[in-house]
């Protein structure tokens, strides 16, 4: 069976209405959106395989806006795979916005994630 | 106007997937790929029953790549998958119309008229569960030898220290290989199932959700494996992980309620897909 999730607030929604019933987000809005900015609205899904998926077409992409994101996520995000796929889609993003982020994950507050960045990407800076 | 543009909105959400889609944009999204073609899928339709499972397949399985099927629970890969070596022929009331060439000979997978024997030599599987017979580590790989008729014991010995070694598993079962099968860990046992499929020299191995049981590490071992297979196999792979098909694989079809949305290379599928369908499926709102 498939489920039908809303891309605002990622609660599951039937395919069949137009405004979500919890989050009022009018899903027509939705369809006019680039694949780009649908990406960065998947970056809150709350399937954690769907997140890491998204982070790496980022990091193919190698989609500059998305930084931004990343910076919130890496506050907010306890999830250390999660983290490490962030740190992979800077690397192929590689401008100074995301050298500088990659350079700040070094001493990040998960020390999993601080000696992974220090190992695979300290040549970086 | 508001109103027309709330009709057309409910249309559109009422619509099947095929109806989504205009005609110019089923071409584009359908791209041929490059160099020789393994199998050939025309205007399939495949039925159980009253079900139609499958609606006008049109596809081209490249040589020697790894092609992976995606698409939500349902959509119809592991039924595609499962038409390319007729596994549908073990269950009553399976019915399939068009055909699927097998290049580079022209046989007609579809036809009633096939030697399944032949074509299952030919196509091999390994499945979503390892499923190693009750028999020794050795027997499990040479079984589908003896089965073809090969006798010579100093080539079986040979044929399965070769495909052992290719499955990269020879090396942790080479001291052991008497014994039972079942006595290996689950990612070993995929492993030899992959040893058994490939020992027989198929053209081509199907893969249905191969990792979808194994942990982590079992999962890369095997991907690696699914990668350098490819040297001298073509490859089909259906997976619910599809950052494992942006990782392992060449091409890449979207299937969604029966149909084929949109055929690519991997790449293009996941960075710039042409379909708004696969576009929707890749970020996660349905699924």
């Amino acid at each position: 069976m498939i489920h039908f999730f809303c891309p605002n607030c990622w609660k599951s929604i039937s395919d069949r209405i137009i405004i979500c019933r919890y989050c009022k987000y009018d899903l027509r809005n939705f369809n006019s959106l680039s694949y780009e900015d649908k990406l960065i609205l998947s970056l809150k899904h709350p399937v954690k395989e769907i997140r890491r998926l998204i982070i790496f077409i980022i990091g193919l992409k190698k989609f500059k806006k998305a930084i931004n994101e990343f910076s919130i996520m890496i506050e907010e995000e306890e999830d250390p795979v999660i983290l490490m796929e962030i740190a992979k889609a800077l690397r192929n993003i590689n401008n100074n916005e995301a050298k500088k982020m990659l350079y700040k994950l070094k001493s990040h507050r998960f020390p999993i994630i601080a000696r992974y960045v220090e190992q695979n990407y300290y040549h970086l800076n | 106007m508001v109103i027309g543009t709330m009709i057309d909105s409910i249309k559109n959400l009422f619509l099947g997937a095929s109806d989504r889609v205009s005609a110019e944009e089923k071409t584009r999204a359908m791209q041929k790929p490059e160099g020789e073609i393994k199998l050939e899928v025309k205007d399939l339709n495949f039925s159980y029953g009253d079900f139609r499972a499958l609606k006008n397949i049109n596809l081209n399985i490249p040589t020697k790549k790894i092609t992976a099927l995606i698409g939500p629970s349902g959509c119809g890969k592991t039924t595609l998958l499962r038409c390319f070596n007729r596994m549908h022929d073990l269950y009553p009331g399976s019915r399939y119309e068009g055909a699927i060439i097998f290049h580079p000979d022209g046989i007609n997978i579809a036809s009633p008229h096939i030697d399944l024997l032949d074509l299952r030599r030919r196509i091999g599987m390994v499945f979503q569960r390892p499923n190693p017979f009750p028999k020794s580590i050795f027997e499990n790989v040479a079984y589908g030898l003896r089965v073809n008729g090969v006798r010579d014991k100093n080539l079986i010995n040979e044929r399965v220290e070769w495909a052992l070694n290719s499955a990269a598993l020879w090396d942790e079962v080479k001291d052991r290989l008497d014994a039972n099968a079942y006595s290996l860990s689950g990612g070993q046992q995929q492993r030899l199932c992959i040893a058994r499929a490939i020992a027989i020299e198929p053209d081509i191995v199907l893969f249905d959700e191969p990792t979808s049981a194994l942990d982590p590490i079992s999962t890369s071992k095997i991907e690696e494996l699914i990668i350098k297979l490819k040297e001298k196999l073509t490859i089909i792979i259906v997976t619910h992980n599809m950052q494992q098909a942006a990782r392992v694989s060449d091409y890449t079809g979207f299937m969604y309620l029966g149909e084929l949305i949109e055929f690519d290379r991997t790449k293009k599928i996941f960075t710039v897909p042409s379909q708004k369908l696969t576009e929707d499926y890749i970020t996660g709102r349905f699924g």
